[in-house]
């Protein structure tokens, strides 16, 4: 038997950076956006940390970056929601960036996709 | 030029406005030498605005002092009120009890942060570097002495000690001796103890050796050993004590510089079994402390006599003076006392060894000023509070379970009361260890954010919940303490041996930084006000040995752990 598999298109990805710890709030934001899913790893990072002179120590060197797949009709509300959410306005919280995808695949659930067939 | 971007019309309006800028308007244009190469662009500091700067430093500073704060505050007040609830009137100093909590958390927040900026990151360069720009010997030499020092001038457990000291001669004539005419030899034997763990456990990682036989190995020598003292005469208390010290030695600073220490030395050695990340140096030094002690115990009854211990005993004790509460000088002082030599010894290792490895010495610097500051703020502020309610709580605790003027005999309700107020102390108390949050956060960052904090701590503090619990009912009952504490041993010990290396290590480095300067005066004034001075250090044991058998346990249901070798 042979498997059907949906590609997806119209999707972006969101990634999110920043400092350890914040990445719970960031992930609730985008899920109350419309979002369905996040992943965080963690990493390092550099940035204005450096020209902040003693204020860098208010700067964790620790980050988390989350990535967030959306559709392009969402991304604008995520993005935003984010960006307000984990106070990006605010030296040292972070980076919000979006990037296009060609194409992505995962589970969808068979009811769901009879219900947007034409 | 930026360009105003008015929302395109939608809906409802969002509550922020956007405008586009081009990157490239903001990024530095790159200047070429005559060759045509690149000439290093230098980027100038960031002006930052009043507001921008107040921004920044409120976020960085409120959420670190908010999440201890919200542990403390309820614990005081739990405190507090079941002291009114008992006593029937309000208790004395609600007020400073209150700004000790505020004071604790403030504390709390500066030591968690100096031990995350300063502590940490020099002790994992410490033990990255050593294995690789000494030989072996010379390695194992510095360990075993910094762990040593360490230990000598850690403070936490000295309230332990002191308590064992004021115990009268004639119920535990060798825990006073000990505790006043040999407590120099104890305070060393647990030294040594923490150092020869140290030195073991790093050999552990640079050869590779599994933990789990070594931490089974010990637990069954520290067994025997107090199934030994157990059957001696004469030996009362010993067996508490020496659990209890085993309990206590690790302290917060401590305890980050052990763990940075060994996950150093586990970067540093690259060889095949990658299990545990280093972990397990803290359960080990206790197991070890404890082992000490005992040993140490066992010697002085063999050599010495009972009848020249009591009468020694009882010379040395009218000379020790009462704890006393802390005042600020003594906070900065057991802070000072606590770090000032460590921190000499890692200016020692900066100077001589590891200058050229260090990159951002301020960085540190600032980190090690906090962390010692916050100890001190964090003392004064248990000391104004939780250490001064909880002196006042074994009083009343003491009244709750023993026949007295308030109740006539010791009624089943008033055993009730006694556990539910036990069970909530003990669970709010390890949740605000400093010790168990440095564990926590370094344990989430090594499995790279797969072993929350948040879980850890929990289950860390219900296990040690469970076991005051016990603790608490044995006591009420007169249980002798090893009844309860061999059952749980073997229990540990059948756990550990079905459970995988990372899990041991992590439950045993949990149950070794458990009972800290937070859990340490209160769960000890339980055990003091329900059993008797006695009994004191025994729960603490068995709070410890609650949150092994618990997290071990649980782990069976748990999800396994990334790089696990045996799961």
């Amino acid at each position: 038997m042979t498997r059907t598999m949906t590609i997806l298109t119209d999707v972006k990805l969101i990634t999110c950076i920043v400092q350890r710890g914040m990445s719970d709030i960031i992930v609730k934001a985008a899920r109350e956006a419309g979002a369905q899913g996040a992943t965080v790893t963690y990493a390092k990072g550099s940035g204005v940390r450096e020209r902040l002179g003693l204020l860098g120590v208010a700067v964790e060197v620790d980050k988390e970056i989350i990535t967030i797949v959306v559709s392009s009709q969402q991304m604008d509300a995520v993005f935003e929601h984010i960006y307000l959410a984990g106070q990006l306005d605010v030296p040292g919280m972070g980076f919000l960036y979006v990037t296009p995808l060609e194409k992505a695949a995962t589970f969808i659930p068979n009811d769901v996709l009879d219900k947007i067939k034409p | 030029m930026p360009q105003d971007n008015t929302p395109a019309p939608s809906p409802n309006t969002a509550p922020v406005t956007s405008r586009q800028v081009s990157y490239n308007l903001l990024t530095p244009k790159i200047k070429r030498n005559i060759r045509g190469e690149i000439v290093p662009h230098r980027t100038p500091p960031v002006k930052l605005t009043f507001q921008d700067k107040y921004r920044l430093l409120k976020n960085y500073t409120l959420g670190r002092f908010l999440k201890p704060f919200r542990v403390i505050l309820p614990l005081s007040l739990f405190l507090g009120s079941s002291q009114w609830l008992v006593l029937q009137h309000p208790p004395h100093g609600a007020g400073s009890l209150l700004l000790g909590s505020l004071i604790v958390s403030l504390g709390l927040m500066l030591l968690l942060e100096g031990v995350r900026t300063g502590m940490i990151p020099f002790g994992e360069i410490i033990g990255q570097a050593l294995p690789q720009q000494f030989p072996l010997p010379l390695v194992t030499t510095i360990l075993f002495l910094f762990g040593t020092g360490l230990t000598l001038f850690e403070p936490s457990w000295k309230p332990l000690l002191a308590a064992a000291s004021r115990l009268p001669v004639a119920t535990a004539p060798h825990v006073t001796y000990l505790a006043n005419a040999k407590a120099l030899w104890l305070e060393g034997v647990t030294g040594v103890a923490v150092g020869l763990a140290l030195v073991f456990g790093n050999l552990r990682v640079i050869h590779a050796w599994n933990l789990k036989p070594v931490v089974i190995g010990s637990l069954a020598l520290a067994l025997v050993l107090t199934l030994v003292s157990w059957l001696m005469p004469n030996q009362e208390g010993i067996i508490e004590l020496a659990w209890g010290i085993g309990r206590a030695t690790s302290a917060p600073i401590a305890v980050s510089l052990i763990l940075a220490l060994g996950t150093g030395v586990f970067v540093s050695v690259t060889h095949g079994n990658r299990a545990g990340w280093g972990l397990g140096l803290i359960g080990l030094s206790a197991l070890f402390a404890t082992i000490g002690v005992l040993l140490l115990a066992l010697a002085v009854a063999v050599t010495t006599p009972t009848q020249s211990i009591i009468a020694m005993a009882r010379e040395t004790v009218a000379s020790t003076r009462a704890a006393q509460p802390a005042s600020i000088v003594d906070a900065m002082d057991s802070a000072l006392r606590a770090t000032l030599p460590i921190v000499c010894c890692l200016a020692i290792f900066y100077l001589f060894v590891l200058k050229k490895n260090i990159r951002n010495p301020g960085m540190l610097l600032y980190g090690m000023a906090l962390s010692i500051l916050g100890l001190a703020v964090f003392n004064i502020g248990m000391g104004l509070g939780l250490s001064t309610a909880g002196v006042e709580m074994e009083l009343w605790l003491a009244t709750l379970s023993q026949p007295s003027a308030i109740l006539s005999a010791p009624t089943p309700s008033g055993y009730l009361a006694c556990i539910l107020f036990a069970v909530p102390l003990a669970f709010g108390a390890t949740l605000g260890e400093p010790g168990l949050n440095i564990f926590g956060s370094a344990v989430e960052s090594l499995s790279n954010g797969v072993l929350k904090k948040k879980r850890l701590i929990l289950l860390v503090a219900s296990g040690a919940a469970l076991g005051t619990a016990i603790g608490v009912i044995s006591m009420l009952f007169a249980l002798p303490f090893a009844w309860i504490l061999l059952p749980a041993c073997l229990l540990a010990m059948l756990l550990a041996l079905l459970s995988s290396e990372e899990r041991v290590a992590l439950a045993w480095d949990s149950g070794g930084v458990t009972p800290g300067p937070m859990a340490i005066p209160l769960i000890l004034s339980v055990g003091e006000g329900l059993g008797g001075a006695l009994n004191g250090p025994g729960i603490l044991a068995l709070a410890a040995l609650g949150s092994i058998i618990t997290y071990l346990a649980l782990g069976f249901w748990d999800r396994p752990i990334p790089g696990a070798t045996g799961e």
